[in-house]
């Protein structure tokens, strides 16, 4: 009995450690985009892909040392035809699943550009996860990163590693370097 | 009638004969011990040199192939693993990416605030 209540005890001790994986897989949004990137890798694979992560290269360096402690990356991300294709309550279904650890950390909400919520799961003063939100009139963007972030470190990845800028305003800036290039 | 009454006395149980077993057996016997080659004798027999050469031919080869078996086994599993690392490091990088660029997003903005 004394055994099985020390038990309980460790696990009661451990679930808070625990990061939270979110379910971020609608099927239906799939369906109608008529562009989708989606991404799941959960810790076993991170590692296998930290060992293909070209040390000599200083993005992918970058991009190793963020994931060393990441139990899991997944992205949801779906662009449509048309304003208004998706169903909204796919945002509420997501938030619906932050347990009281996760904070709202930043709430952008803009008409021309991105509209962009950023959640993050504090355990005391570390974070053990990152939630991403970015719903648009014509792109839904959902992001869960599960383990300790760096997000300073991940926020000056972008536009690295040869691909092309994600956001629609770097996305122009490109084609506008493109085309000075020419 | 008859032909029933012939029947039952063809088909009757009889006894063997005194010794029939004896006899069966010493028969097995006989054809056993002819049958078994003696120890070190070939069915076909060779030349002591030539059969020693052929069965370390016949050896030389099953190692063969089970070291190809098994090398061909290891270089497929690594092609495999390859190519899902392969796949692995880039669904890293685009997810990193978008992650990175919508946090900027976010963070751009907090910055903008902060210098109004």
């Amino acid at each position: 009995m004394r055994k099985f209540a020390i038990l309980i005890f460790l696990a009661a001790l451990a679930a808070p450690l625990h990061a939270q994986r979110l379910n971020l897989d609608f099927p239906s949004i799939a369906e109608r985009a008529s562009e989708s990137t989606d991404v799941t890798l959960d810790g076993p694979m991170l590692r296998l892909a930290a060992k293909f992560l070209d040390k000599s290269d200083h993005d992918e360096q970058q991009a190793r040392d963020i994931i060393k402690s990441l139990t899991g990356i997944y992205v949801h991300s779906y662009e449509f035809e048309h304003e208004g294709e998706y169903d909204r309550s796919v945002v509420e279904k997501v938030r619906a699943q932050l347990g009281p650890s996760w904070k709202s950390m930043v709430t952008v909400r803009s008409r021309v550009k991105e509209n962009v919520d950023i959640y993050l799961d504090m355990r005391g003063e570390n974070i053990a996860g990152l939630l991403v939100i970015d719903a648009e009139p014509r792109e839904l963007t959902l992001v869960n990163l599960v383990g300790p972030i760096d997000l300073d470190r991940l926020a000056s990845l972008e536009g690295e590693f040869g691909i092309p800028h994600f956001s629609k305003g770097e996305r122009e800036k490109d084609k506008e370097k493109e085309r000075k290039h020419e | 009638m008859h032909l029933e009454d012939n029947l039952k006395r063809a088909l009757a149980r009889q006894s063997a004969p005194d010794g029939f077993a004896e006899r069966v057996m010493n028969a097995v016997n006989a054809v056993s011990a002819e049958a078994r080659p003696s120890p070190g004798a070939s069915r076909h027999p060779l030349p002591e040199g030539e059969g020693r050469g052929i069965r370390r031919g016949w050896r030389a080869i099953a190692a063969g192939l089970v070291l190809t078996a098994v090398a061909g086994g290891w270089a497929a599993e690594k092609a495999i693993e390859r190519r899902e690392g392969e796949r692995a490091r880039e669904e890293v990088l685009v997810a990193l990416h978008i992650a990175s660029a919508k946090v900027r997003v976010a963070q751009q903005h907090v910055h903008e605030i902060g210098s109004h």
